[in-house]
Order: structure tokens, then sequence, then C-alpha cells
């Protein structure tokens, strides 16, 4: 039977967890990575009280328990997005729903460090509650706006505002998809859509600005401004990804700080911080619980993957 | 009226998208990652490998992709 230390929670095509896996592999833990997509490959038993996981993988026997499972390394999600599947076959929704609520469930797993922890996740998920937080520690914010109408709201026709999403749209029809990127948009286009179907949000348009991407893994501080051409890239810098250059640099120690506390009091262990930069002045955009950074390795040679291995090495 | 900005405002492509051509890699469950068939080194230190590169990148079950 093979103590688990160190349990990780993935899917077979998250090259990410790769990162993490090899690490922990050349450090000796006991580790055990699990694919949401390979549930059926597995023999999974999970009992209460002194929580006990018994897992076997291709006949070999891990258990993860209270006092071996030190750490969990969440990368799946804590809800479905996607809200149209058409064709599923009541396996494939038995599979979806009841192997998801199984995720959850390892919330009993409380004396382990989480990263994320899902409850942790699914409050720190929210757009307006990041904001909320962040301005309560002292980041300046874009002036925000989450509504399904702008009868009420005095804008200027001529202005451009940046519009986004409250959560990720990824809207599918036969053989097409469709995802909505942080856009500018103007004012005049916001009077004149018919927005009463779904909420979204628009902000205060910053331009010029610098994006950057600030990784934190505890008190750990990764940060990079995105330019292309030197310059930063105007509106959602994604749709330039191939033509962007990731620069690391320093923030200001307050700045920092201010963005460890505010993972810290969303109650999570890592954060993928998008700040912008105005006028030298330091924004606050968003906070992603989930956030990717295996191109920042790649890219700008950030240890990321190691600082994540430090922490889920480190008994709480 | 107009649509939804959100949907007016949408970048739509075709499904499905580009799946990455694991031939050649197969998943290690012991070792956690992919490696290569032959050799066994691990995938994402391949240089024949086209590892993640941005948030967005399409193979991963990136921020944006997670709970599909």
């Amino acid at each position: 039977m093979n103590k688990v230390e160190i349990l990780i929670i993935s899917d077979t095509m998250d090259f990410t967890t790769d990162y993490i896996c090899l690490e922990l592999q050349r450090r000796n833990a006991s580790y055990l990575r699990i694919n949401r997509d390979k549930f059926q490959d597995y023999r999974i038993v999970l009992g209460i009280g002194e929580p006990v996981l018994n897992i076997t993988v291709n006949s070999k026997k891990y258990i993860a328990d209270n006092q071996s499972l030190k750490a969990i390394y969440y990368r799946a999600p804590i809800y479905l997005h996607d809200t149209f599947k058409p064709n599923l076959s009541y396996d494939e929704q038995l599979y979806r729903s009841q192997w998801t609520a199984f995720l959850r469930n390892l919330v009993l797993f409380e004396n382990a460090k989480w990263m994320n922890n899902p409850i942790s996740t699914f409050k720190a998920e929210n757009k307006m509650v990041q904001l909320k937080y962040a301005r309560k520690i002292g980041l300046k914010c874009p002036r925000t706006l989450l509504l399904n109408s702008v009868e009420e709201v005095p804008l200027d026709k001529d202005a451009n505002y940046i519009m986004k999403s409250l959560d990720t749209v990824l809207l599918k029809q036969n053989d097409k998809e469709s995802f909505v990127y942080s856009t500018v948009v103007t004012g005049e286009e916001l009077m004149t859509s018919r927005l009463t179907v779904a909420p979204l949000v628009i902000q205060e348009y910053l331009y010029p600005k610098v994006d950057l991407r600030v990784t934190v893994v505890e008190d750990k501080v990764f940060t990079v401004k995105i330019i292309k051409d030197g310059i930063g890239v105007e509106g959602d810098w994604r749709k330039e990804k191939e033509n962007v250059d990731f620069i690391e640099i320093d923030l200001p120690e307050d700045i920092q700080k201010k963005c460890i506390q505010i993972v810290s009091h969303l109650g999570l262990s890592f954060g993928g911080i998008d700040l912008i930069l105005n006028n030298e002045t330091y924004y606050f955009i968003e906070v992603n619980p989930t956030g990717e950074w295996a191109w920042l390795v790649n890219k700008s040679g950030l240890k990321i993957d190691r600082a994540i291995c430090d922490s889920l090495q480190v008994s709480i | 009226m107009k649509e939804h900005l959100l949907k007016e405002k949408a970048f739509t492509y075709d499904v499905p998208r580009t799946v990455p051509n694991m031939a050649g890699y197969e998943f290690d469950d012991e070792k956690g990652y992919w490696v290569n068939q032959t050799s066994k080194q691990p995938c994402i230190e391949d240089p024949s490998f086209v590892a993640p590169r941005t948030k967005k990148a399409d193979i991963e079950t990136g921020e944006d992709r997670k709970g599909e």
C-alpha cells in the first residue's frame, strides 16, 4: 500500500500538472495524480470518520488518510461551465455530475493544505467579490458596474468602456463555439444593445496601459509585464498571444504585499492576478484561483512550479 | 435594439478545435506525467512537443476552459 502525502486532482490533458508531478518526482515525494477523465479506470473507496481514500490505479494500491495526506493540489472545476452539451448518454451525464460531486466531497480532508480549496475558489471566482476585497485592502480598481440595463446609468455615447462577461462565456451551437474576451465598446453600443437577457460587467476604460500578470504562491510573487513591440496592448492581450513578450519585473513592495493579501484574504494559497499599470497607477483587474502559469515557466523562466511544490511539501 | 453585446462581440471559431497529437507519447500513471514512448523522457521537456505557451493555449484545461 502506497501512502499518499500529496494528492493531485487534474485531467490527463492538463500539461501544467505535468510540471508539478515531474518536480515532485525529482524530490522523491509521495504523490498521486488522479485525472478526472480517467475515473473509470480507477477503483475508489472513500470512508468517513477518520477519512480514508483508497484508490487503485493499474493494480497499484494507494491510500490517503488524515495522517498521511498533507496537501491537495486541485486543478479541476468546482462546477461545470459548459451549459450546453447535446447528445450526452445517461452514462456520460452520470459520470459528469457524480464524479464532480465526488471531487467536491474531498473537502472532508480538512487537515490537508489545499491549493486551492474548492470552497474558497467558489467564493473567490466571483468578479464583484474580488473587487470588493481588492478595494478593502487598498488596491485601486477601475470603476465597475454589473448590469443588464444602462437606462439609469449616465454613459457617454462617444466614450470607450471595457465590457466583460461575469463568468467565462463559452457558447456552443452546431460546429461553432464562441468565447468572450474583455472588449472595448462605446457608450452608444451599450445603449443600443439588448442587455436584459444576461448581466455583464462594464468597467472604466484605462488607456494607455500595460498588463501585468502576478502569480502568487502563498508569500512568493512572480510578476511579468505583457508587451508588444515594447508597449502595452490595447484591449485584451490574449488576442495577441502569439505576438507578446512576457518580461519579468519587480512590483513595488506595497503592491506586492497587497497581492499576497488579496489571495490570502480570499482563503487561497495560489492566485493568478491581472493588474493594469495606467499612468503609474496599479489597478486590480481580477484574480484567477485556477489561473494558468506553465506558459510563464516556459517563456519567462519563472520557477512557479518549484514554488508550488515547496508549498505543497510544507506540512501544515 | 441589437443583439446582446456578449453575443455580438464574442470571438467565434470552429469546433472541434485542434486536439493535441499525442502520438509517440504515453501517460505514465505512476509518474503522473506524459513521457516519450521511446526515450521515456518527460513530454514537457521534449523540444519537439508544443508545450503550453499562454494561458489561452488551446490544449490546456486552462482558467477559462475549466469546467468542461
